[in-house]
């Protein structure tokens, strides 16, 4: 089989400005990638062709060898911020539940293995207790589980996170990444964050992106690629695995 | 009052407009509560409007005003859906152009309708009273068809309602449900006509529901209980004017907002109460 999502020579602009420049990347099944790099470098950009709301101005994309559109049912899919607004009336529960959408019984309601599935999903991030809550009254972080809840309880074969750090305190994202290690390691996981620090404890390889794309086993990462990336003397934190 | 109240059993035309004022409040609560979580009052009020040019022409035309209320009032459901999607940052112009634009064709024709001057104000305001048998007929079916459509696509349409994005990327065709959803709020609108006529339309549309929404924290919940608010303000709507001889559209028009101010201040103490 060949990669779960593979990016060939990809270019996209944005009314004219060029956003990726010939990007390619192969990410193999059960990978865990980090995709790092400046704001306006083109992650979410790139996250956006991958399923397939975007389409590139050349090059080729495809997930599990199907066109982005036909392959997304398959992803997990967690927004930096939550696409929905906060006074919408709905609990924890059923906004997981919308993770079974076009899955398993088409019409009516939930079956009981839906429900099952959502209550596991709800289970590896910890919000079982707060399932019966209105989203509008959760914290950030809480939002955060609840979101990437609704992801896995698609039981999808790649699960795509993007900043999921961007709106927590650094305890609770620590833990988020520890859950996911465990409850994930059967999937393939593409993260994006600005935070290079924090990524590379956790994932296998990393893509820097700014336009073009280089890619680094983790091992390899230094002040010096780093530098290269953001055109920017960066301080390291050091941390060990 | 207990006049009222006898009258209600003794006049067959008493009995049709309780009747109607349940049967209305079925698609009432129902739609009302997709309109006010999606924020689309105003285009339901725009629909509202532009049903006045289905019921001029089938007026004109000899045709039933009702079926005329039914075919503009889809017919604008589509095309403010369809033009909305395409031209998106346009849509309060839109509606503008489609509330009133309708509301011009729809005396145009009826000014040019020879003969008997149809009362033009039971079309603006409504007639309770003179609910037919048939047009009792024709709210179950569609009460009926409203409550069908919901049940089979009750997730898709909370989907599509509650987050766009992700319902596009679970593959559900979020275009499609927005259109469905306008033409169903197009039907709910005919349904109230019959009890407020179409310039009341709008609130009795909105605010049972957004009461409702002061109590409870789910798009079920917030159905039932509209429901229920809809039945109640419009049938002692209809008993509070029946003995003064007031117009029964506008009092259960003034009871459904002073309910909802009610329900502001009973809603903030509920608040207080279920987080202290």
């Amino acid at each position: 089989m060949g990669p779960v999502v593979d990016i060939r020579e990809v270019n996209f602009s944005y009314d004219g400005a060029t956003v990726l420049r010939n990007v390619s990347l192969a990410i193999e099944k059960d990978e865990f990638l980090g995709i790092v790099g400046p704001n306006a470098g083109g992650k979410s950009t790139l996250l956006k062709l991958v399923l397939g709301l975007l389409r590139p101005d050349s090059g080729g994309i495809t997930v599990l060898g199907m066109t982005p559109e036909e392959g997304r049912s398959r992803i997990g899919y967690v927004p930096q911020h939550p696409t929905f607004s906060r006074d919408f009336p709905i609990s924890v529960q059923d906004a997981v539940l919308l993770g079974r959408l076009g899955i398993g019984s088409r019409l009516g309601r939930y079956s009981e293995e839906d429900r099952k599935i959502a209550f596991e999903a709800m289970d590896a991030v910890k919000i079982v207790p707060i399932r019966h809550r209105p989203v509008g009254s959760l914290s950030g972080g809480q939002l955060q589980r609840v979101l990437i809840a609704r992801a896995l309880a698609c039981r999808p074969e790649i699960l795509i996170l993007d900043e999921p750090t961007a709106n927590i305190d650094m305890r609770a994202e620590e833990d988020i990444f520890g859950l996911l290690k465990e409850y994930l390691a059967h999937m393939t996981i593409i993260v994006v964050s600005h935070d290079i620090g924090f990524i590379s404890g956790y994932v296998g390889r990393v893509a820097c992106l700014n336009q073009t794309l280089v890619c680094h086993d983790t091992g390899e990462i230094s002040g010096r690629t780093i530098e290269e990336l953001y055109g920017t003397p960066v301080r390291v934190i050091h941390h060990t695995h | 009052m207990s006049e009222s109240f006898s009258a209600i059993f003794e006049y067959s035309f008493m009995r049709h407009a309780l009747l109607a004022c349940l049967l209305a409040s079925i698609g009432c609560g129902i739609m009302g509560t997709y309109v006010v979580v999606r924020h689309i009052g105003f285009l339901a009020g725009g629909i509202a409007h532009s049903v006045l040019a289905g019921m001029g022409v089938a007026y004109f035309t000899g045709g039933s005003p009702l079926a005329g209320a039914m075919v503009a009032a889809l017919a604008a459901a589509i095309l403010i859906g369809w033009i909305n999607l395409r031209w998106r940052q346009n849509e309060d112009i839109l509606i503008a152009a489609f509330w009133s634009v309708g509301m011009a064709i729809g005396i145009l024709f009826i000014s040019r309708t020879p003969g008997y001057n149809i009362d033009l104000m039971s079309y603006l305001f409504g007639n309770i009273l003179l609910v037919s048998g048939e047009d009792l007929l024709l709210m179950f079916v569609l009460d009926v068809v409203i409550i069908l459509m919901v049940f089979l696509f009750y997730r898709e349409f909370l989907a599509a309602a509650f987050d766009e994005e992700f319902s596009r990327l679970r593959g559900v065709n979020v275009e499609f449900y927005y259109i469905l959803l306008l033409c169903m709020v197009a039907l709910t609108v005919v349904l109230l006509i019959q009890i407020v006529g179409l310039i009341l339309v709008l609130a009795l549309l909105i605010l049972p529901a957004a009461s409702a929404a002061q109590f409870v924290r789910s798009i079920n919940g917030m159905m039932i209980l509209a429901v229920i608010f809809s039945a109640l303000l419009t049938a002692s709507g209809l008993i509070f004017s029946y003995a003064p001889d007031l117009p029964s559209g506008s009092t259960i028009i003034i009871l459904a907002g002073a309910f909802y101010l009610a329900a502001i201040v009973a809603g903030s103490y509920l608040k207080k109460w279920r987080t202290a």
